[in-house]
């Protein structure tokens, strides 16, 4: 973390930190990193925070990182904190050398933090068991399968008592491949419509409930990442309220958007997981301000070019890195989201999730918390319009 | 900053266009003359009677001993074919030519695109070449709507097929076939049986039938490729699109005109059906089943037909088949729509030429 | 662009042209002996004028099969590229072989000569005829190409903003509109 050795006085600006109940206008001032609510006299530079909140620094809980040096930069300025980086690179994050070398390209310039994400499995390849416990030591906050099928139930099941082992944090992306095998997009009457073949609910509710049990069976630490169907929101909730140890994000994109879109072949709506109905749009909806589930940006860049393609030829992803709180913000104009429970979901849950110290993400007098000052108008206009603390 | 996300954010209210709405954007120029022909979908009933109208005057042309008119003399044709049908494209070329242009056959498999050159490379060098027209079919359902919204605008795309999506014109071929046999369209019954599932002809079919006034559109076949989800298909808010039926003998009751769909073989081994026979036994149209439907009621297949499996040799043959007539409507319509769709594009040119 | 009618005193009326037209055929056909003529007027206009003077002819004379055709010149015009395709294509109605037929090719308005240029060249993708000879109801001049017909209604001259409007088909009228 790098310490800004100066004083800011940030006057009005409405601070946000749902650990705290805290949502006030009120002057604070950045000393040396530490934060006062009260003004100082000895200020080396004022901003005007009205029209400006001050929260917890945003964390991405699932990007694919291209450059990691203009990726992070780029994540700062939008009022990023951490990125967790998915390990399906060239190589594979599958060893603590990987790990390492991204730390240095990380420490070399003033970007964001990036948490690097280990591989469940060696090579992705869903067989065998990647050395959990030294990716874990060498700073791989979590583990995950990276979107990429694990070979049958008894590898998961194995995978989930190896990590419960350690405690280490598993991120699964929930998917039954034979029936999502060829899908393309949502299954229902839009992509009858068009032609398309479909990735039927089923495909993620079965896997949902499959793991549900394994974990069960092996007290895991799990997290699903990016579930896309109001039926995987019921029995997530159920299985917490068991008290087995799962968490669960949504991707921004499907907060925002429904398979009608697909409509006219936008290969931007080419995304993994799919978009899914409007019905299921509203319960992941009602899942964030219900404060049961994070938001994160699923971002997976690809070229114009790749894009420009059928929609079955054309690369699967969107370019969110920088500008997913900014749709999420979309959301809170349109009275879909309240403010307080966007904050929540996209800093204070994934922090909780990954178990960051609560001094880097609660916003308490005089110590040196990892926050952002984001220009509200400027950020729902898309504008990289921030400032990140303590970074 | 993607482009669709500043355009979100910076107009955050716009609502979703209907598939009717985007489906008539793309293809139609300011005037509302058609630009593009790539489905049925989205256009109105007075585009495609025009388009009716039109085939019937290349029909006259097509008698005659001289059966090229002069109109598209100087224009290029190219067809673009990605995914193979030798019919389809000869068809294209026999129509191109009796329109007097000149026309360019690409039979690209999808391998040799892959090797580089990229389906916007290939078809930008193709328009470099002074191309007017492409006729496109391809393996990828909304190959041409993505060629003709964002790679090459300005040529003028017919869609000969494009993945489960779309057949207009072969659409429009059997509207012109019914039209013919049965004075109109309006207030028919028409049952399309089979595999819908997999069939880009059965959802064209759909829409136009809708469009041009059809009292009720049936999709027979078994629950693996008949899906519920075919009954949204040009639905209004007072009546569904289609009824599907998995009984035969209840789909065919007093039904006007009979679409048989061809099964193709990899579906048995899709898990889709368990065998030729027992498919034919449900769902086969023999002379038996024939007379659950109207005593006048004809009998319509796109081909090629598979005798023994979805239609019976007798009834293929026999009285109440069309299927011949379809193929020489074939070359007619596809003769209007290229005339039509070539004529808006040079429309839309000189618009924005004066401009 | 509003259309204004004028007024048409020192215009000869439709009506006026159908009869010196109906007069001037007849004395030609019987002049030049010809047997069978085959009547083949242009969509629109030429086609109401072709019609009208079809019957005329067929009810006074007891001349054996006078034949009435239409031709839609509209796949064989040479402003394609500039206008596209009219939208009201109706094709063309003719028998299936005009072979050593003596055509009387019927237009209502002779301007440039570019419509009767794209009719002759559709006659002859139908075969080939023994001779065509062309009457007009209305030659108003301006020709673009070397094309004159045989019988003419009337002869008008017209300012630069202005045209011929024929309407029909019964009863046929004829004005002249400023486009101006």
């Amino acid at each position: 973390m790098k310490t800004e050795m100066n004083t800011t006085l940030i006057e009005n600006a409405q601070i946000i930190d749902p650990s705290l109940n805290v949502n006030a206008t009120q002057t604070v001032s950045i000393e040396n990193g530490s934060l006062k609510f009260s003004e100082s006299s000895k200020a080396d530079n004022k901003i005007d925070g009205s029209g400006k909140i001050l929260i917890p620094a945003l964390i991405d809980l699932q990007a694919g990182i291209k450059n990691i040096q203009a990726d992070s930069q780029a994540a700062k300025q939008a009022g990023i904190g951490y990125v967790c980086m998915t390990p399906n690179t060239s190589p594979v994050i599958d060893t603590p050398a990987d790990v390492t070398l991204i730390e240095e390209k990380n420490n070399a310039v003033d970007g964001c933090k990036i948490l690097p994400l280990g591989a469940l499995t060696q090579g992705l390849k869903g067989e065998q068991l990647a050395n959990m416990y030294s990716l874990q030591q060498a700073g791989c906050i979590a583990l995950t399968n990276s979107k990429k099928p694990v070979k049958d139930l008894l590898v998961l099941r194995r995978l989930m008592e190896y990590a419960a082992t350690h405690d280490i944090l598993i991120l699964i992306n929930a998917q039954e491949e034979t029936l999502a095998k060829g899908g393309l997009m949502h299954e229902g009457e839009t992509a009858t419509r068009l032609g398309l073949v479909g990735i039927p609910e089923s495909a993620e509710t079965i896997a949902v409930a499959q793991t549900l049990l394994l974990a069960e069976e092996t007290n895991a630490r799990l997290h699903f990442s990016q579930i896309s169907c109001a039926r995987s929101i019921d029995m997530i909730r159920k299985a917490k309220e068991k008290g087995l140890k799962i968490s669960a994000d949504v991707a921004i994109a499907n907060l925002m958007f429904t398979d009608e879109h697909v409509t006219g072949y936008n290969s931007l709506f080419n995304l993994q997981p799919p978009l899914r109905s409007e019905k299921d749009r509203q319960a992941l909806l009602a899942a964030v301000n219900n404060r049961e589930i994070a938001i994160c940006s699923n971002h997976m860049p690809s070229q114009a070019a790749a894009k420009t393609d059928t929609f079955a030829a054309a690369a699967t992803g969107m370019n969110t890195l920088t500008s997913w709180f900014s749709l999420g913000l979309n959301l809170v104009d349109r009275g879909e989201l309240t403010l307080e429970n966007l904050v929540y979901a996209s800093s204070t849950l994934p922090a909780e999730i990954l178990r960051l110290p609560e001094t880097s993400y609660q916003l308490k007098e005089n110590t040196k918390p990892v926050m952002a000052l984001i220009d509200l108008k400027g950020a729902t206009q898309g504008l990289s319009s921030a400032i990140t603390f303590n970074v | 900053m993607n482009d669709l996300i500043s355009q979100l954010l910076s107009s955050p209210d716009a609502s979703l266009p209907s598939p009717t709405e985007v489906a008539s954007k793309v293809q139609l120029n300011s005037k509302g003359r058609l630009k593009h022909f790539l489905t049925t979908e989205g256009l109105s009933k007075e585009l495609l009677t025009e388009i009716l109208d039109t085939a019937d005057s290349f029909i006259s042309t097509q008698e005659r001993s001289v059966k090229k008119v002069p109109l598209l003399r100087g224009q290029t044709v190219v067809n673009l074919f990605f995914e193979n049908s030798t019919r389809t494209r000869s068809t294209f070329e026999l129509a191109a030519k009796r329109l007097s242009a000149d026309i360019l056959n690409l039979d690209i498999a999808r391998s040799a695109t892959s090797k580089g050159e990229t389906l916007m490379d290939t078809l930008w060098n193709l328009q470099a070449m002074y191309s007017d027209m492409f006729v496109i079919r391809h393996a990828d359902s909304g190959a041409a709507h993505i060629i003709a919204e964002k790679i090459t605008p300005n040529v003028a795309i017919i869609n000969a097929g494009d993945g489960r999506h779309a057949h207009p014109t072969q659409a429009m071929l059997d509207m012109l076939t019914i039209r013919r046999h049965k004075g109109t369209i309006e207030g028919q019954t028409v049952a399309i049986v089979g595999d819908i599932l997999h069939s880009r002809v059965a959802r064209s079919q759909i829409h136009a039938l809708n469009t041009l006034g059809a009292k009720e559109v049936r999709l027979i076949g078994p629950g693996t490729l008949v899906p519920k989800t075919m009954e949204a298909l040009s639905a209004t808010d007072e009546k569904k699109g289609a009824q599907v039926y998995y009984d035969m003998k209840e789909g065919l009751k007093d039904v006007d005109v009979i679409i048989m769909l061809r099964l193709q073989k990899e579906r048995m081994s899709d898990a889709l059906l368990p065998s030729e026979s027992e498919y034919f036994k449900l769902y086969g149209l023999t002379k038996e089943k024939l007379a659950y439907a109207k005593a006048d009621a004809i009998v319509m297949h796109p081909g090629p037909i598979n005798r023994g499996v979805e239609i019976d040799s007798e009834v293929a043959d026999g009285e109440q088949s069309v299927i011949l007539n379809q193929v020489s409507y074939g070359i007619a319509v596809r003769m209007a729509v290229m005339s039509m769709a070539m004529s808006g594009q040079k429309e839309e040119q000189a618009e924005q030429e004066s401009e | 662009m509003s259309n204004s009618i004028l007024p048409t005193s020192g215009i000869k009326s439709a009506e006026e042209c159908i009869d010196l037209l109906e007069a001037q055929l007849k004395s030609f056909i019987q002049d030049n002996n010809i047997q069978n003529p085959l009547f083949v007027g242009i969509r629109t206009g030429g086609a109401w004028v072709a019609e009208q003077l079809h019957q005329r002819l067929n009810s006074e004379h007891p001349l054996s099969n006078h034949n009435l055709g239409a031709l839609d010149i509209s796949f064989y015009r040479d402003d394609f590229s500039q206008r596209g395709l009219n939208p009201q294509v109706k094709g063309s109605e003719l028998p299936d072989s005009i072979e050593g037929e003596n055509i009387i090719l019927i237009d209502d308005v002779l301007m440039t000569g570019r419509t009767i240029r794209a009719a002759m060249n559709e006659l002859f993708d139908y075969g080939r005829p023994a001779s065509i000879h062309l009457a007009v109801l209305v030659d108003v001049g301006r020709r673009e190409l070397p094309i004159q017909a045989d019988i003419v209604g009337t002869k008008i001259e017209l300012q630069d903003s202005q045209l011929v409007k024929i309407e029909g088909p019964t009863p046929l009228t004829l004005s002249i509109v400023d486009k101006a």
